[in-house]
């Protein structure tokens, strides 16, 4: 339970608010590449400032304002020819990076990119693709920082065969057993949670002690300030941004990253658009057809009754809390160490903005951003006693068996 | 100066329970006698009438919320929940409860909270804010000091006269305890320093702050002032 007041300060970011001064530091996605390929400009919605991508005189992308109706939908995509320049307006830098747009809204010289996996590793193994949530970006952020949430919402009662399961997230077998991920998740349901603050935000680690003196190690991360790095499978991660549209609605932005083996870009762009409409990527399963809701799958097959995708389940459990999540009547719980931790730090962070010591933020310190790579991501069993070492070990073999760079 | 035995930490204690109450959890799970704590932006709660013993209603009302906004004590078991002595910066959602100078450590919290400290064992060396704690023989790391030793040490004057009870001070002794001279002791910043009218009684002394769970504990107290 938190009072209105803290809990309108940590969600709005439109222009002059103190967590939108906060996000306005960072790099954000914008628009995906391939966006770009239809004719410029293009519009773009960004932390409550209705924008344009554009080419500059020099020929480099720029994001503009554009002249936008009173009463304009949030997600609203009009088309190039309708798009109106405020010349008058401000302009921000773009950067291309892996298939994304990103562009820096903030004051003074934007930061340097850290060198995280899914910038550093080859365009032949990085996959991009987004998708519309129509709530604040906060709570979609956060229940990627839940990691008790996937043993209940993103519950299989059934493991299904691996064959059809390439680029999807929680089907894969764990590590280098032959135990279905869906299967820790369901009968491990319990995890210890430990959060750890680092360069880039958190390092939140699950740990499912098994029965036979095994443990299901699970390490993802807060990347500040509305970023997560997870696993996705023993052979990619997924690194997702939570982007204001504007107070009340937010882009995911994914970096799928693989290590070994090229992404299937094709597959992963076909599987993804069957769910998706363009040019909004909109979802097509949403609030107005009840998330394709089936009591029947709900009884035999997931927790949910939603699907196989798990994106849906999320999709709904934060779409479900309302535009703005009510923090004044949630009751968080020992589950939830690393909401706790994210708001902490979100808060010094507004806090030091207001001191004008920007600094003071995660990944604002000039030089030391390019030293920060990774960050370690993965799924793996070890023996309960050393699940530390084990878990470090698996990740540094899956890296050392990389054609990219991957060393950390 | 005493080399005593004194674990950094940081930890989660429960929301929902009094707080005297998750302290005491967290006391008697780490094995602790007593702590000195820093806590930062912890949402709290107060509901008329709810008895200690009984649990928070499933629907909260926000005009019974707050926020410590930090909380600076030591802390010491005392059967199964914790007493307190420190300093604590707060305020209420209701404003009807704005100079509030007392703060319940029966009070709850809204959600679990994250907190930095030192843990000390029980043992034999006295202290007046600790309880007994238990000496280290080797390799010390922490000395705890007590006025005694202070009153002769012209450097820290100006601060003894501005210190309430037990705190962290900071200093680093790298060679060793051969080669700690008094110059060599540099108070750190503590919410106690706001207090112009209390008397020093003891502090403690780092061998090495030049590291993470430190510089944390560093960096939230110095956030407190
Ligand atoms: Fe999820």
């Amino acid at each position: 339970m938190i009072s209105q007041q803290l809990n309108d300060t940590i969600t709005r970011i439109g222009p002059k608010t103190e967590a939108g001064a906060v996000l306005r530091c960072y790099w954000h996605p914008a628009a995906l590449v391939e966006e770009l390929e239809s004719q410029l400009p293009i519009p773009v919605n960004l932390l409550g400032e209705r924008l344009a991508l554009v080419l500059d005189d020099a020929g480099d992308l720029r994001l503009v304002t554009r002249i936008s109706a009173i009463g304009e939908p949030a997600v609203f995509y009009p088309d190039s020819t309708e798009i109106k320049i405020e010349v008058t307006g401000p302009t921000y830098p773009v950067m291309v990076k892996k298939g994304i747009a990103f562009a820096y809204l903030g004051n003074g010289e934007a930061p340097e990119f850290p060198n995280f996996d899914c910038f550093r590793a080859d365009d032949t193994h990085v996959f991009a693709f987004k998708g519309l949530w129509e709530c604040n970006w906060l709570q979609a952020l956060e229940i990627g920082i839940d990691p008790a949430h996937a043993s209940f919402l993103h519950r299989f009662l059934k493991d299904d065969d691996q064959g059809s399961n390439y680029g999807k997230q929680f089907r894969d077998k764990v590590a280098q057993t032959s135990m279905p991920m869906t299967q820790v998740l369901r009968e491990y349901p319990r995890p210890d949670i430990n959060v750890e603050e680092t360069d880039y935000g958190l390092k939140i680690t699950a740990l499912r002690h098994m029965d036979n003196g095994q443990t299901h190690v699970r390490i993802t991360n807060q990347i500040f300030p509305e970023a997560i790095c997870i696993p996705m499978s023993r052979e990619m991660t997924i690194t997702q941004w939570h982007v204001p549209i504007d107070d009340e609605n937010c882009y995911w932005f994914t970096l799928f990253t693989s290590f070994k083996e090229p992404v299937n870009k094709e597959l992963m762009r076909a599987q993804r658009l069957k769910e998706h409409k363009l040019p909004t990527y909109a979802p097509l399963k949403n609030r107005e057809n009840s998330y394709g809701y089936n009591p029947q799958e709900q009884a035999d097959e997931t927790y949910t009754g939603m699907g196989m995708d798990i994106n849906v389940h999320d999709q709904w459990a934060v779409e479900g809390m309302g535009r703005i999540q009510n923090r004044t009547r949630e009751h968080l719980g020992r589950s939830d160490k690393a909401i706790i931790r994210y708001r902490r730090i979100l808060r010094q962070a507004i806090d030091a903005m207001g001191a004008g010591n920007r600094n003071a933020l995660p990944m604002q310190n000039g030089e030391k951003i390019k030293t920060i790579i990774g960050p370690l991501s993965n799924d793996a069993v070890a023996p309960t006693e050393n699940w530390s070492g084990a878990s470090h070990q698996a990740d540094l073999e899956r890296r050392a068996a990389c054609p990219w760079d991957a060393s950390v | 100066m005493v080399p005593i035995k004194a674990t950094l930490f940081e930890d989660f204690i429960d929301g929902y329970f009094p707080l005297n109450v998750s302290l005491g959890h967290m006391l008697t799970r780490h094995g602790f006698s007593s702590a000195w704590i820093l806590m930062r932006v912890a949402p709290m709660m107060e509901i008329p009438g709810l008895t200690a013993a009984e649990p928070v209603p499933l629907h909260l009302n926000p005009a019974h919320g707050g926020q410590v906004d930090w909380l600076a004590a030591t802390i010491r078991i005392s059967g199964q929940i914790a007493s307190l002595s420190g300093l604590a910066k707060w305020h209420w959602n209701d404003p009807a409860r704005a100079n509030e100078k007392k703060f319940l450590t029966t009070l709850r919290l809204a959600e679990p909270a994250f907190l930095r400290g030192v843990g000390f064992m029980a043992g034999d060396v006295y202290s007046r804010s600790l309880g007994k704690v238990r000496r280290e023989t080797n390799d010390p790391n922490i000395l705890l000091l007590s006025t005694a030793q202070l009153a002769a040490d012209p450097v820290s004057y100006k601060l003894k006269d501005k210190l309430d009870s037990a705190l962290c001070w900071r200093t680093d002794f790298s060679q060793g305890l051969a080669t700690l001279t008094p110059a060599a002791l540099q108070p750190w910043a503590c919410p106690y320093l706001e207090l112009p009218d209390k008397k020093f009684e003891e502090g403690l002394l780092f061998r090495n702050t030049n590291n993470l769970p430190m510089s944390g504990i560093i960096a939230d107290s110095l956030a407190c002032l």
